[in-house]
Order: structure tokens, then sequence, then C-alpha cells
């Protein structure tokens, strides 16, 4: 057994399905919500034409939270015909029906409308888009009190960023299956990474969509000769990117970073705008720690010694497997095929 | 050729240079030793070689290494090198001719001034003189076939060659051409793989072969051979002289004295027949051989030596006791018994229980003369007529009766070729089991070209045969081999005529391949340059693949270490990686 073989075990671990059964809960609250905000909005004189799950689950990069609480991105789209010239209007119509329903923590934030359910550990973010005639999507952003100069119908393209992210026409036709497969996997390793390695606060500041984006930029792909994927190398040497060459990160003094990601769509704005010097000094540091880790375990011939590593950097998803057994010979079980065609001679 | 330039070009160098003979001869004159060196050179009506100088005789340096010279003519030809080994400038003929020159020059002046230097260099073109003094009349030369090592003194039996009407071809049909040539065979016992030998008149018992602890330069006319003979005489070791005194007390006509002796670069071999038309012993002075009237003919040697024609041909002596059983002797397999006894195996064990059909002919080694026969047994056959000093022996068992210990123990390596991976999945399983300690290599090709994989098990070692057998997308054991090019589970294999008759696509060239890199990792193996469990792949051309809409594997779109020997060691391997 090889350490992509643990890496595997660890991504089977961590990785979050639509479809998951731990998921459904989350899904089913979200239907039921859902219903009650259009049914709002359409009271209100806007209807809902369009809604869609926006985030990791449509870029295959969702992970399994270790809060054991579900995120949940939904995404309203009114038309610009029926919209209010206001756009924190349809987001307070919002947070009334959320409160009504029994969420807490309602609360209007500039991009969105958040809230968690009360009794399933559900988290939901309600993010209200207007639909031009020529299918621009406009973001509602402005908080409660926001004055005219706070808040907007500012432009948007959160399927042109799925779309940017599930694309695949960089990599060898014959081989981009693999490649983006590997990128996902990369990317749920580092969403698991901060989620265990910095404190709630900060790490909610280290946006998933930033990470996702860095890896997606700087991706070093890594297989072995026979189409092995090798995610350890492949890790380590995208955050090597990122690091060297990536320019994301900018030195401020007293050797404090500054994190920018410029969005690769519109509104090209820095995912990391407003974030503190704090939050870019934490990920520059952790980030250049854990690449260090990982080459020091690439560099380890013992599996155990490099899974505890891993363990220590990834959390206890990522298992230490036990000491084999002295002498044991197995014989080896094939459980792919039971036949196959094979195309050999001599 | 501007002439006038060469000879232009030639005086820079500090040498005289004429144009003679209507300036179809150029004469070049220098000075060495206070004493004029005078070099010939007839101009060729092309320039394809480096140009040919010839040394006027009489310069009174006595004998040149070199220089070859006859005894009906004043020059002798001087040798800087092998036509081969030059590449000439034909468009700039002067610096063509002041580089030949100044290199005459340098090779003269050096061989003038250091008589060791040419006196060494007489000993290593010793075999060159030697011929000149077994030429006969016309383009015949006296030669003889000696099948002896040259180490220690041996009674050799003096055979004719057996007349045949082609006239090519030691084994069955040694050169007639040649009216004089003979055939000595050391050991008439184990002629097996000599028809001609074995058939072949035995026409004189006296005939010895012996060992000189050094050698003089030959000499220079045949004339001087007697007296030459006497001198090296005295060199011959113990074994050797009580050899020679039986011949001086021999009843005979005929005495064949072949001599072995070191030179610089290696071994001379050469021989004198001294004859004549009554019974006596061969001669014990040049008084004695001048009163008795005895011929002393030189003859020009050319040794059926282990030691010398397995590594003149690239073998390795290094291999003679190695002893490797391969099993398959298909398409691979066959090409691969006849590359491994070309490198020197000394014992090779061939086994296969298929016969050779028509269908086989085209990608296999063996001829249609052998047709309906066991492919091993015709296989040994044609190893034994074509490698004469490899043990080879034929068996008729599969892979799957193979596996018995006992049997296998005897080898240093096995082969198998018998591209299935069912049978060698049992096998390797086998050798698991029973901690076989024989190294074992495995080599296949794919269909339509695409490539061929070889992979060498070292018990002991890191990787073993199911790493080669680990599936890259799910790091679990496969039923294919993961160094495949060919993506699974697609039906490659073809047929003519329905259930019965399906075949896998592949050309010779393809199993050529295949047997030269898998003998070339055995041979690796077997010299000890390779150590370790390893694998080695060839790529050809996924043209037809593509053609027949077959899909690649993400290895053979990556693969760029075609020939190169690999770790076989695979981390996610279930049986070493654990």
């Amino acid at each position: 057994m090889g350490i992509q073989t643990h890496f595997n075990k660890f991504h089977d671990r961590i990785k979050l399905g639509r479809q998951d059964s731990a998921y459904k809960k989350a899904r089913d609250r979200d239907d039921s919500i859902k219903g009650a905000v259009s049914s709002a909005f359409a009271a209100a004189g806007y209807p809902v034409v369009n809604d869609f799950i926006q985030g990791s689950f449509d870029t295959h990069t969702a992970i399994v939270p270790i809060s054991g609480d579900y995120d949940i991105d939904r995404a309203l789209v009114i038309d610009s015909a029926q919209a209010p010239a206001n756009p924190v209007t349809p987001k307070k119509k919002t947070l009334e029906v959320l409160e009504s329903r029994g969420f807490r923590n309602a609360k209007i934030k500039k991009p969105c409308v958040t809230a968690d359910y009360a009794s399933d550990n559900v988290h939901i973010d309600f993010i209200i888009y207007k639909r031009s005639p020529l299918n621009q999507l406009y973001l509602a952003v402005g908080k409660e009190h926001s004055d005219e100069n706070n808040r907007e119908w500012s432009p948007a393209d959160p399927h042109g960023l799925t779309d940017w992210i599930n694309d695949r026409s960089g990599y060898p036709t014959a081989d981009a299956q693999a490649i983006q497969d590997q990128f996902r996997r990369l990317v749920r390793y580092l969403k698991r990474w901060r989620d265990e390695q910095f404190s709630p606060t900060v790490g909610a500041r280290v946006y998933s969509i930033g990470l996702t984006v860095m890896v997606k930029q700087q991706l070093r792909h890594s297989f072995s000769m026979e189409g092995a994927p090798q995610d350890l190398q492949a890790l380590r040497m995208t955050l090597d990117a990122i690091i060297l060459f990536g320019g994301y990160f900018t030195p401020e003094l007293a050797g404090r970073y500054r994190v920018r990601v410029p969005l690769p769509v519109l509104p090209w704005r820095d995912i990391f705008d407003g974030s503190s010097l704090d939050t870019g000094t934490q990920l520059y540091n952790k980030l250049d720690y854990l690449r260090r880790k990982l080459a020091e375990a690439e560099g380890l011939s013992d599996e155990r010694e490099q899974c505890r590593i891993l363990a220590d950097l990834f959390g206890r998803d990522f298992e230490v497997p036990d000491p084999p057994k002295a002498g044991s010979k197995g014989r080896a079980v094939y459980p792919t095929a039971g036949i196959v065609s094979s195309s050999t001679g001599a | 050729m501007n002439r006038n330039r060469i000879r232009s070009c030639i005086e820079d160098l500090g040498c005289t240079a004429r144009l003679t003979d209507g300036a179809s001869k150029l004469v070049v004159e220098f000075i060495v030793q206070g004493r004029s060196v005078v070099l010939y050179h007839p101009f060729p009506d092309e320039l394809l070689r480096a140009p040919q100088f010839y040394l006027q005789k009489g310069h009174g340096f006595g004998k040149l290494a070199h220089v070859l010279t006859t005894e009906d003519s004043e020059f002798g030809e001087v040798c800087i090198a092998d036509s081969l080994s030059t590449v000439v400038n034909t468009g700039r003929p002067e610096l063509a001719y002041r580089d030949t020159v100044a290199k005459h020059v340098e090779l003269l002046t050096r061989l003038i001034e250091d008589p060791a230097y040419n006196r060494e260099e007489q000993l290593r073109e010793f075999d060159a003189h030697w011929k000149i003094l077994c030429s006969g009349s016309g383009s015949i030369t006296n030669e003889l076939f000696v099948a002896w090592e040259g180490n220690e003194v041996e009674r050799l039996q003096v055979r004719l060659p057996r007349k045949t009407k082609s006239g090519s071809g030691l084994d069955i049909r040694p050169p007639s051409a040649v009216a004089d040539t003979s055939v000595f065979h050391l050991r008439p016992k184990s002629p097996k793989r000599n028809k001609a030998v074995r058939r072949a008149r035995r026409i004189d018992h006296n005939a010895v072969g012996m060992r000189l602890t050094h050698l003089d330069p030959a000499p220079a006319t045949k004339r001087e051979v007697v007296a030459w003979f006497f001198d090296i005489a005295d060199r011959i070791d113990c074994d050797g002289r009580r050899e020679l005194e039986r011949l001086h007390r021999g009843k005979g006509r005929d005495y064949w004295v072949i001599f072995s002796a070191p030179i610089p670069d290696g071994e001379a071999m050469f021989a004198i027949h001294w004859r004549r038309r009554s019974k006596g012993g061969l001669p014990r002075s040049v008084d004695e051989a001048e009163a008795g009237q005895w011929d002393a003919r030189p003859y020009r040697v050319r040794a059926l030596s282990r030691a010398s024609l397995i590594p003149r041909g690239g073998g390795s002596l290094d291999l003679s006791n190695k002893s490797v059983l391969l099993v398959g002797c298909g398409s691979v397999g066959g090409d691969l018994a006849m590359r491994l006894t070309s490198a020197g195996v000394g014992r090779l064990t061939v086994s296969d229980t298929d016969k050779l059909s028509e269908e086989n002919l085209y990608r296999h080694i063996l001829s249609m003369n052998h047709i309906g026969r066991q492919k091993a047994e015709a296989l040994a056959h044609d190893i034994g007529r074509k490698h004469p000093w490899a043990k080879v022996e034929s068996w008729n068992r599969s892979l799957e009766c193979l596996r018995e210990p006992a049997a296998l123990k005897q080898f240093d390596l096995i082969v198998i070729a018998v591209g299935s991976p069912n049978v060698e999945r049992a096998f390797a399983e086998f050798c698991l089991e029973e901690s076989l300690s024989v190294p074992v290599i495995n080599c296949w090709l794919e269909g339509y070209g695409i490539g061929g994989h070889a992979i060498l098990v070292v018990p002991g070692t890191k990787g073993c045969w199911h790493c080669a057998y680990v599936d890259p997308e799910t790091l679990t054991p496969s039923l294919l081999p993961n160094l495949h090019f060919l993506a699974p589970g697609q039906t490659v294999m073809r047929d003519q005529g329905g259930c019965g008759t399906q075949f896998l696509p592949y050309s010779g060239i393809a199993a050529g391949y295949t047997a030269a890199m898998s003998a070339d990792l055995a041979v690796r193996f077997l010299q000890g340059h390779v150590t370790t469990s390893s694998k080695i792949s060839w790529k050809g051309s996924d043209m037809e693949a593509n053609r027949q809409r077959l899909s690649v594997t993400w290895r053979f779109r990556h693969f760029t270490e075609s020939l190169q020997i690999l770790p076989l060691h695979d981390e996610n391997c279930d049986f070493c990686g654990a």
C-alpha cells in the first residue's frame, strides 16, 4: 500500500456530494425554506424566476464539515424588470421569512442573507440576483442599513465562475478527467486542512473560493508513469507554485502578508477584499508550513511516518495505519473484474 | 583535383613534393635521421578514401611496421588507418592529401626513431604480415580453420574440406573457393555441429598446436620462414617441446605445426606446413630442412576459437557458464533464444509444447524446414548450428508443468515468453509460495505494434511480479499489467475464420524489438549490471491502434523512457508494498 491509497481513503472520508445522506437533511431544509422565500418574493411582486445551488457542489469540491454544520449557498434570481431598485429590499424579505421559520442568527450580510437552522446544524446563505433581459446577473449587495453609497445591484457571474472552475480545456483531452479529479481532491484537502488548522473565526475568512481559485490557477498535477495519481506530490508542487509564483501574497511590514486573489470572472474583484493582514499572514505562514511538511513526508520511505505527518496536517480523517503484521504473505485479490480482454502475446 | 595545389599544400609541411609521369604520380620526400624517406602516390580517378602512399624500398631502415611489402615489388604499401575509419574531405582534396602525408611523416618517423615501438607495432599487425606470406598464386591464400583455443598443447587432426557446389559456409560447406583450404578440428568426437568436419577425410595425424611464450615479428619473405621457424621453436614451452620432439622422430610426409602466441592486442595464431616427398621426421634445423628438401609453407589460421570468436561477435565469455531456461518459443521466445546465445550464454534450455505451423512463418525465426516440428527442438537445432559453443537443450513442457522447484533451481535465470497473464500469474504465485530464489523475466508484447514489455523479478529485492499488476486507478491488484499501452477491456484479437482462429496482430519486427529488449535485460542481469527487480518497455506507434479505434493508456501517452531499465517496485503493491 502506498501513500496514495491513504490519500484516497482520506478523500473518501471528507468528500461531500449532492446525493450524500449526510447532506440530505440540509437539502430538505433548504427546499422547504426556499419555497417559503419564493412565495414571499412572489407576493411582494418580484417572483423568483430561477434558483440554483451555488458553490462547491457544482464544482465537486464540497467537503464534510468537521463542525457538523452543513452549508448551503442558495441563489434566488428575480427578473430585473420586477426587481426593486433597492437591492436590500428582497434581502429584508428573506430575513423576515427566515426569522419566522425558526432560523437563528439570521442576518443580512453584504453579499447574502445568512442564517442557521435552529435544530439541524444547517447553515444557509441566500444570495439574491436580478437577471437582465440579456441574462446578465446582478448581485444584491448591501447590509440592512446600508445607504445608497453602500448598496447596489452589482454585476456578477456565478455560473461563469463554476464553468471556469470546471473548465478542463487547458488539459490534454485524454488526461483531462484525471487531472480535473486530482484538482478537486487537492481543493478538498486544502479545505479540510483549513478547517483543522485555523481557528473558526480566521478559518471563516479563508474563503473556499479563494483556495479553489489559487489551486486552479497554479495546479501542478502529478501522476506516475502508469497514470496512478500522486496527490502528495501534486499538492506540494501546487503549494510551491502558489507561494513562490502565484503573486497572491504581498509582504508588508514586520513579516506580515496581504492576500489578494482576484475573481477570474465578472466582477473581477479581489476575493479577499477587505480581509485583514492577520488573515493574510496566517494563511501565508500556514500554507508555507504545510508545503514544507508535505515535502518532508515525500522524502520519507516509511509509510506510517508519512501518515503521521499528514494526519497532523489534515486531522484524524487521515488515518495512520497499523504496523504491518510480520511474515504476512497474502494472495492477491482482484476486486475490479472477473474477466477482462487481454492484448498480450509473445 | 588541382594537383599543383596538392603539391604545394604538402610542401607546407616541410616535405619535398613533386609531380611525375605527366603529373599522374606524386613523390613526397622527407628526412629522418639524416636519411631520405620517399613516398609514392599514384593519383586515383576519384578520391573515395584517404590517399594511398607507398614507401620506396632500400631506405635502409629495415623492416617497418605498417608497411606491407611483397617480394616482387619495390614499394611497400603504407597503412595509416583502416579505410573505414577515416572520412575524407573530397571537396578540398589538398587538405586530405596534406593531412594524410602529415600522418605518414609522423608514423614513419616514429617507427624509424623508436625501434621498440616499431617492433611492438609489427607484432600488433602480425596477422596482416603473415597473411602476405600465405598468399599463393592469384588471389588464393593458404589458410585453414583451426578449432583450437590456443591455450594448451593439442594434437590436432587435419581434414580436407568437403567439396560443395555453393562453396560457402563452414558448417556444412567449407570454403572450397580456396583450393588449398584445410580444416583442423580439435575434438573429432564431438563434431556434431560441424558435419563438414565430421565427414571430411582425415589425412594426417601429425599436427600439433602449441603455444609460444613470446613472438618475433613475422619474416619479411617466404624464404625466411624456415630459419624463422627454428628461431621461434626455441620459445615453445615444455609440453610443446615434447610434442615437437615426437614430430622430429616421426615418419611422415606432412607435418602441421600451429602456433599461438601473445601479441600486444591479443593473440596471434598461425601455422606452418612441412612437406616432402619421402617419409621422415620433422627437421631439427635449417640444415636438415635443406638437406631433406623440406618445403615449409606458411598458412594463415582462421581460428574457430571460443575465446576469440565469441568476443569478436560481440558476445561475452563471462556468460559461458550461465544457465538460462527460456519458456515459450514463439516469435518473441525464438528470437530471444537466439539473442541470448549470441550474447554468449553458454547453457540454454528452451521449453515449449507447441509445434511450428505455417501460420507462424512470417514472424517466427524458424524456417519452413521445421514446420510440424516441436518449436523448442527446432530452435535448439538451429541455435546449435549458429552458435557452436552454446549447449542448448529442448524440453517439451509448458510453463504450468514447470512448477517444480527442483527442476528450476539449476538455472541462473528463467525467461518466460508465453504472453499469457493467467499462466504467468500462476507461475509467479508458485515462485512466491515456494520462495524460489531463481530470478524470472516475463516478457510480452501488445498488438498492433504499440509496444512490448519485460519485467525482471529478482527475489530478495524490492519489487515483485504483482507490482506490474497494480491498477493505476484503483491502486488494487489488476488482471492486466499496468505497463500496458492499450487500454484494458478492448477487443484486440482478430480472427480469420471464426472461433479458434483468433490471433494477436503484431509483426515480426515487434516481436524482434521485444526479444532484443528482453535479451538485453537478461544479459545485463546475468552480467551483474542489473541487480534488482526491474521493468523495461519499448513504445511503438499508435497509428494502427487508432485505425482500429483502440484507445491507449495514460502510460502510453506519457511514456518517454523506451528501453530504459526502471525499478519494478510499485508502492501500492499488496505483496511487497505492504
